[in-house]
């Protein structure tokens, strides 16, 4: 038997005591497991970790964040949130990093605590819940944020959150009382994860800023399958990179709440092993499906050191 | 050398003259070699089919068809535009065949029309276009289209059209104009279609008609990809029953039309079988050879392309 190879997971949730009490209807998490799991960042979550093999949790607070709140109640908030997540960390060093919360709401302020939290706090990079009160993140106004990251060599990490309302309304809305994952991770946060994805390279921030890299949970949302037909759709209009290169060279993919071989293979065709980041998506999913899956995986045994640590030491530039 | 293998396309479009004169304008314009391909059910058509190897189309209306006309000029036109794309494959038996275009904002007209195309005319099922005046088909109005699919043994295609326009406003207005195709191929069409697909499966139209069968072009739209994650979202409803990954399998065929990818053909492999994958190009949206050309070097045995170019059409469609 081989060792058990060092575990890295990093689209890990967490609430924040006093971020958690602004999510409200479609935001608020009802399941009292799931609920008990966000709040802890202590025993439970180290012994559940333990209990999966997993090493090391990079942190991030659970969707919506701050994305839904205004620039006023956001800014202050991410401060203190990044600052009781900064003492989670430091209580187990060796066992959690962090991607901080930012008040998106006030893009300067956000890219100031994108800096401030990698600067001071020693975070490894930001994640950001869905739209930011209706908008997408390529909007011009929000790339002081990306300008940030760039400069700071951290990767965003683009995560869901519940879909604009107009598009549940024209969707979703017949079946979200007998079925609210259609809204979620069974279909509603794929599409619109997505694309931001595509939006992100149509709107040529990754020109601006040419060294910028975006993080996609869930098997980039599906893109990586869907390469070759995107790239074919613009093709004429893309201006000379394809699609297809501009993802592969800015976009990072993680396995959380994906644990599926012929997706996996399909992204590891289309992208390379060396973009693509093992996660869980804990707590709404649990580590043991996700550990004992890597066991299995029909990948050579550099490959899946790449997978379940390497790739993520080196892009978070982990010691 | 081996033998010219005999292919079957079936996601292959053209335009009736008066079906085309009531929807101008609810589709974007195509550029005049696109609209000159859909007009020629002649001489130019069978000599892009010959060059690419192409042995038979099976022939459908392109997008938008009838599905945005009020239901006296859909059912008025239905029939005409059926009669006519009937002696279109008469004039070429050998090589068309057709799917029938019906008036589905009038659910019982359109059940009788496919039943007329399929017992007089020997059409091999229906193709339809997008959403009906805003609706999606699993609605139940529409369920007698299905009844009648099931009892007549014949497949309903659904293809896409340009999308909602509330979901174009709150996702793709911001591009639309420098990237006409993030409504279309690139994006737009697959999401609306998945969407159609997977709420199918949610409205329980499968266990009403447990013989139905449903094709989905452009590699499934991507629902392959994702049955791991969907099934997962949607188990987490605690709906009990089938999983979405069982129902899919069982109901839907997929095809390559627009979507050339060996690593997306595979991951479709792996998940659905071969057999329920079926070669098409999605003329003239798409050139013929580019797709007859990808099949040669598929890495695939022989009696799987088989399957692939020609077996799986001959069954389902007993041609």
């Amino acid at each position: 038997m081989a060792t058990r190879p060092y575990v890295i997971a990093l689209e890990e949730h967490y609430y924040d005591p006093e971020v958690k009490r602004h999510a409200s209807g479609l935001d608020a998490i009802a399941a009292p497991a799931t609920v008990q799991r966000l709040d802890d960042l202590g025993e439970l979550r180290l012994r559940e970790m333990d209990e999966a093999g997993i090493d090391l949790q990079v942190l991030s607070h659970s969707m919506p964040g701050l994305q839904k709140l205004d620039g006023e109640t956001a800014v202050p908030l991410a401060r203190r949130a990044n600052d009781r997540l900064n003492e989670a960390v430091r209580a187990h060093p060796n066992r959690f990093a962090a991607f901080a919360a930012l008040p998106t709401a006030d893009p300067k302020a956000a890219a100031d605590e994108l800096e401030r939290t990698v600067a001071k706090l020693g975070f490894k990079g930001a994640m950001v819940n869905g739209l930011t009160n209706g908008l997408f993140l390529d909007d011009k106004r929000f790339w002081p944020i990306f300008e940030r990251a760039q400069a700071l060599d951290v990767p965003i990490y683009l995560h869901p959150a519940i879909p604009h309302p107009d598009v549940i309304e024209a969707y979703y809305k017949d079946y979200v009382e007998k079925h609210p994952g259609i809204l979620r991770a069974g279909w509603g946060f794929t599409v619109e994860t997505a694309t931001q994805g595509i939006r992100l390279v149509l709107s040529g921030v990754f020109d601006a800023y040419p060294r910028l890299k975006v993080i996609m949970g869930h098997l980039g949302e599906g893109l990586p399958f869907y390469l070759w037909r995107i790239s074919h759709g613009l093709r004429g209009s893309d201006g000379g990179k394809s699609f297809r290169d501009v993802f592969c060279e800015h976009f990072y993919v993680t396995t959380s709440g994906f644990f599926s071989d012929p997706a996996l293979l399909c992204c590891v065709m289309e992208m390379g092993i060396d973009r693509i980041l093992f996660s869980v998506d804990y707590p709404f999913v649990d580590n043991p499906p996700a550990t004992k899956w890597t066991e299995t995986l029909p990948l050579c045994a550099e490959d899946k050191e790449k997978l379940l640590s390497g790739n993520a030491r080196r892009l978070l530039k982990l010691e | 050398m081996a033998t010219k293998p005999y292919i079957i396309a079936l996601e292959e479009h053209y335009f009736d003259p008066e079906v085309k004169r009531h929807t101008v304008g609810q589709e974007p314009t195509n550029a005049p070699r696109i609209v000159e391909r859909l007009d020629d059910v002649g001489e130019l058509r069978l000599r892009e089919m010959d060059e690419a190897g192409i042995d038979m189309q099976v022939l459908s209306h392109a997008n938008p068809g009838l599905q945005k006309l009020d239901a006296d000029t859909a059912v008025r036109l239905a029939r005409g535009a059926n009669d006519r794309l009937y002696e279109t494959v008469r004039a070429h038996p050998d090589r068309f065949a057709a799917f029938a275009a019906i008036p589905t904002p009038e659910p019982k007209a359109a059940a009788d029309e496919l039943e007329r195309t399929v017992t007089k005319l020997g059409f091999k099922g229906a193709l339809v276009n997008g959403l009906t005046n805003g609706l999606f088909l699993d609605d139940k109005r529409f369920w007698p289209i299905f009844e009648r699919a099931q009892a007549l043994d014949v497949p309903l295609y659904m293809h896409p059209a340009l999308p909602h326009p509330a979901v174009v406003e709150a996702y793709y207005k911001d591009y639309v104009e420098q990237y006409p195709s993030l409504l279309r191929a690139a994006w737009g069409f697959t999401v609306e279609t998945a969407t159609q697909g997977l709420r199918l499966v949610l409205s329980g139209v499968f266990d009403a008609y447990p013989r139905l069968k449903i094709i989905l072009g452009h590699m499934g739209e991507g629902l392959p990809f994702y049955l791991w994650r969907i099934s997962m979202g949607l188990a987490r409803d605690g709906r009990g029953g089938k999983s979405f990954r069982d129902v899919f399998c069982e109901h839907f065929y997929i095809t390559t039309s627009g979507f050339f990818s060996d690593p997306a053909l595979l991951c479709c492999m792996m998940e659905m079988g071969i057999d329920r994958i079926l070669f098409s190009v999605d003329y003239p949206f798409v050139d013929n050879p580019p797709g007859t050309k990808w099949t040669e070097t598929l890495p695939i045995c022989a009696e799987d392309k088989e399957k692939l170019l020609n077996g799986n059409a001959k069954r389902l469609l007993k041609i």
